[in-house]
């Protein structure tokens, strides 16, 4: 790559190039390390080929199953009518396709899950590295400040917060994320304090690396695998969350998620009129998703986790 | 410990248990015996008592203990909610019709034995225009009230300040007793009346315990006879489902408008495949709507709230209504267990409610876009009507209860509907009480509305005057619906609140309906169906109100189902005779004993084994 008429400048820029270079092989390698560890985990494989195949089915509902289905005035089926050919998993009250509501219900549940899950994980790794890093009094008070927030029964909290912001999609969002990012905090905390013992982020200050460098450049890349393990571990109940809420009637009624329409189904009596059909797919759904999202992360953990690798 | 020990505890504890449920098998028939030689109507609720004092009472589960432990003078009647002798045998009103004279019921007592006479209507009505806060409680009938006198035991006689026939006939005023109430120190208080209550109904409260039980007991020498039930109990259940499940176990005798919202069409299919059920699909009293903000002004004319312009212009609200498939909402939301609405006054009253003749808006949507298009609300780009001229889209917010699925299913419906005109409805499930609250202070453009219609029509037409409407602009006077004035409607509602012939008042109150339904300041969706199912295994030759495919809860001005309920004859099949379970019981405990005795006897060797 670098020729051998080059400038200094041209040196000093293909140096530059060549440490990138170096640095990209580095992280492809333990990229290509963590994934022969992960690989060799069963359930892990497992739990990411679910999640692959939800996904692909969440982002591919639309071309699966034309929006139309979800209009109530365009309905064609009966009055929750049980499985049939027309519809393989019934209809509602409005004679909607259960099957169509399930599988656009998986966009909203995951989109919620997950959204829910990164702004709960930005909250806590930004205030556990922070109160890691610089500590003093700061530290202090961040710690108090999440330990608060552990301690708050979540859910009392989520529906206290709902009555209060109103129903919509972004204030489940904020409100899922805001009793969710404490444990996050103690994660990331600990595992800066961690971190920042190690003796090259010593020679990195006496270097006169700044809070910003150091945080950015050695403790960040170091805590960052726990933290992704910790999200993946998030998202179920995150999706949990929403799915129960919903469930309460504290969902936005006017979109279909998992737990709205077990929401309507129990509202609508499909309990006493023992319509299997119209409670099962959306339960074994959210079922389904959390369990294939426990699996990943937990292999992630085991992964990333030298000693849980060790206990294997 | 060695694995013989834990088997010897495991086996004795089994042992204990199993004698004690032995003990109860012999037990719980004994407990069941008694219990059946008093007959009881259960009553599934889930609605909190707010007060017993009959003056003060809100809910509608405290209407009905009032109306079984007291009475009215007039009753309001089974067959077609027309008056009929309670109290009083016969009334006369004057010709100014400002004096009515009511012959009382001789020989009537209270549930303490005490006799009946006309000193305790008079001391009532007194209360209603002496004791200030009971008067103002119930301002809207006591204000009109001059004197209430009992010249002798049987005769009463009530003055008026202005004439009002039907509120003298259809006010429910309970008479209460004298020789109780007056010894009370505070008769506007609400625990005035303490348990149990002394009345002279046909069944009185005795007991209450919160979120488990109401219980009241029949009055065996009630004057029309003892009912046939010994005790109505209120049951509590938390979930309609629960109280489905209970009636399907036989544990509970009738399900209806007791648990707030009802039972759902799912509910009563599932109770229609039930032997000992009977369900009933009654024409009900409730009328749901949908209320648009047309413009929120005081009495004095001061504009407030923040309504969409559009919604003034009365073109868009008829396009609106045109665009509403009132009966594919009755087939799909109620399962056919309701009927389209025209206005104010659902179809159950059938001398009152106005059928639209042949003038009902038809439900097409080309038809709407057209009015709309000739009024001038041209489509912008994105489709979105915007008003004439250009300028703000007809954008609008569309609040309905959180708390209620059909409405939210009513919802979607109508929102589709409603963007097929090019309107952008953004629709948002609000609490009950914010609701109201927004509603009040105009702060809404359209949302959901719904009240149960009393046999005189004259409260609900009432809430569409100029004179109720609010003084102040901070959303406290809720006496208005929906700030209607319209001077043609006050006049005919000033005329039909006197009219004592029902055939020319119900002229005047059909076309006050007209005008409503014309200017469409509320739109009326449906009537609501009341959905109630019994187990006629139990409970028989209840009377429902009206005669002819009416309701057996949620009845009005007197409660003609639970009086002339009586038990079923059917023969009791169900329970074993006593010699079974004593049987039964027996060998439990022989069992139980002889696998104590094993288990001290592997003891005894096994200590001498160590």
């Amino acid at each position: 790559m670098t020729s051998t008429t080059a400038s200094p400048r041209a040196l000093h820029l293909s140096s530059k190039r060549a440490r990138r270079k170096l640095a990209r092989a580095r992280r492809r390698r333990s990229f290509a390390r963590s994934w022969t560890a992960y690989r060799s985990q069963r359930t892990g494989m497992v739990g990411l080929v679910l999640l692959g195949a939800i996904v692909v089915l969440a982002i591919g509902a639309p071309i699966l199953i034309d929006e139309s289905q979800l209009s109530v005035t365009q309905a064609t089926g009966g009055r929750m009518e049980p499985p049939s050919a027309a519809y393989p998993l019934g209809t509602d009250e409005t004679g909607r396709s259960i099957l169509a509501l399930t599988l656009w219900g998986s966009r909203l549940s995951l989109l919620i899950g997950l959204t829910a899950t990164v702004v709960a994980i930005l909250i806590g790794t930004a205030i556990g590295v922070t109160s890691g890093h610089i500590g003093g009094w700061y530290g202090w008070i961040a710690l108090r400040i999440s330990d608060w927030f552990m301690v708050l029964p979540s859910l009392v909290v989520a529906i206290a917060l709902l009555a209060v912001l109103g129903r919509s999609m972004a204030t489940t969002i904020t409100v899922i994320a805001l009793v969710s990012w404490s444990g996050t905090t103690r994660l990331v905390r600990a595992q800066t304090l961690t971190v920042q013992a190690r003796p090259y982020l010593e020679r990195a200050r006496a270097l006169g690396a700044g809070h910003w460098h150091q945080m950015t450049k050695h403790i960040l890349p170091n805590v960052l695998p726990l933290v992704l393990a910790s999200a993946t571990l998030l998202v179920p109940s995150a999706i949990l969350m929403e799915s129960s809420l919903a469930w309460l009637g504290l969902g936005d009624p006017s979109v279909v998620s998992w737990g709205s329409i077990l929401n309507r189904a129990s509202d609508n009596g499909a309990v006493s009129a023992h319509a299997w059909w119209y409670l099962l797919p959306p339960g074994l759904a959210i079922l389904i998703v959390v369990l294939a999202f426990m699996m990943c992360g937990r292999a992630l953990e085991a992964v990333f986790n030298p000693r849980l690798r060790g206990e294997r | 410990m060695n694995p013989h020990a834990l088997t010897r505890r495991c086996l004795s504890a089994a042992a204990a248990l199993t004698l004690s449920a032995g003990a109860l098998a012999v037990a719980a028939p004994g407990a069941a015996a008694q219990e059946n030689d008093v007959d009881t109507l259960m009553i599934a609720t889930n609605q909190e008592v707010d007060t017993f004092n009959p003056f003060k009472r809100r809910f509608t589960i405290t209407y009905e203990t009032s109306m079984m432990t007291y009475e009215t003078l007039v009753r309001i009647g089974a067959d077609g909610y027309e008056p009929v002798p309670g109290l009083a045998t016969e009334w006369t009103e004057s010709e100014d019709g400002l004096t009515w004279t009511f012959t009382i019921r001789e020989g009537s007592t209270w549930s303490d034995g005490e006799p009946l006479t006309a000193q305790d209507a008079a001391y009532t009505y007194n209360l209603l225009i002496e004791n200030q806060a009971i008067h103002d409680w119930n301002i809207d009938f006591a204000a009109n009230l001059v004197s209430a006198e009992a010249p002798d035991d049987t005769t009463f006689v009530l003055t008026l300040a202005e004439p009002a026939p039907a509120e003298v006939l259809y006010r429910e005023v309970y008479i209460v007793p004298e020789h109780v109430w007056s010894t009370y120190p505070d008769p506007s208080a609400d625990d005035a009346n303490r348990l149990p209550l002394v009345g002279s109904g046909p069944f009185q409260v005795t007991e209450y315990e919160t979120d488990e039980f109401i219980r009241l007991e029949a009055n065996e020498d009630y004057w029309d006879g003892a009912p046939g039930f010994d005790e109505v109990v209120y049951d509590y259940y938390v979930e309609t489902d629960a109280a489905v499940a209970a009636l399907e176990a036989g544990e509970v005798d009738i399900v209806g408008s007791g648990m707030q919202g009802g039972l759902n069409p799912a509910q009563i299919g599932a109770l229609e495949s039930q032997g000992h059920v009977t369900t009933n699909d009654a024409q009900g009293r409730r009328y749901v709507s949908l209320t648009l903000n047309h413009g929120t002004v005081t009495q004095d004319g001061t504009e407030f709230g923040d309504g969409h312009p559009a919604l003034k212009d009365p073109v868009v609200r008829t396009a609106m209504h045109t665009a509403i498939d009132k009966q594919a909402l009755v087939d799909t939301v109620l399962d056919g267990s309701g009927t389209p609405a025209t206005s104010l006054i659902p179809s159950i009253f059938e001398q009152w409610h106005w059928d639209g003749g042949g003038e009902l808006v038809e439900f097409d949507i080309d038809a709407a876009n057209r009015m709309l298009d000739d009024a001038g609300y041209a489509r912008g780009d994105d489709g979105i009507r915007t008003m004439p001229g250009g300028g703000e889209p007809l954008r609008f917010r569309f609040y309905h209860h959180a708390d209620n699925t059909a409405y939210a299913t009513v919802v979607e419906f109508v929102t589709e509907w409603w963007a097929e005109l090019g309107l952008d409805i953004e629709a948002e499930a609000i609490e009950q009480g914010t609701l109201n609250d927004l509603a009040y202070l105009g702060e809404f453009d359209i949302a959901f509305s719904g009240w149960g219609v009393g046999p005189n029509p004259t409260e609900q037409l009432g809430m569409h005057t100029c004179a109720v409407l609010p003084t102040l602009t901070d959303g406290s006077e809720r006496s208005s619906e929906n700030s209607y004035c319209n001077p043609e409607y006050d006049a005919l509602h000033e005329q039909q609140k006197v009219e004592s012939d029902p055939a020319a008042r119900a002229e005047l109150v059909k076309r006050q309906q007209q005008l409503l339904y014309e200017d469409a300041p509320v739109i009326w969706l449906y009537y609501q169906n009341v959905l109630e199912a019994y187990n006629h295994d139990t409970v028989t030759d209840m009377r429902t109100q009206p005669a002819e495919g009416g309701m057996i809860t949620g009845q009005q001005g007197f409660t003609w189902s639970y009086y002339t309920a009586r038990p079923s004859n059917t023969e009791e099949d169900g329970g074993a005779p006593v010699w079974v379970w004593v049987a039964v019981a027996a060998a439990v405990v022989v069992a139980a004993a002889g696998a104590i005795v094993f288990a001290m006897r592997r003891k005894q060797t096994a200590d001498e084994r160590e």
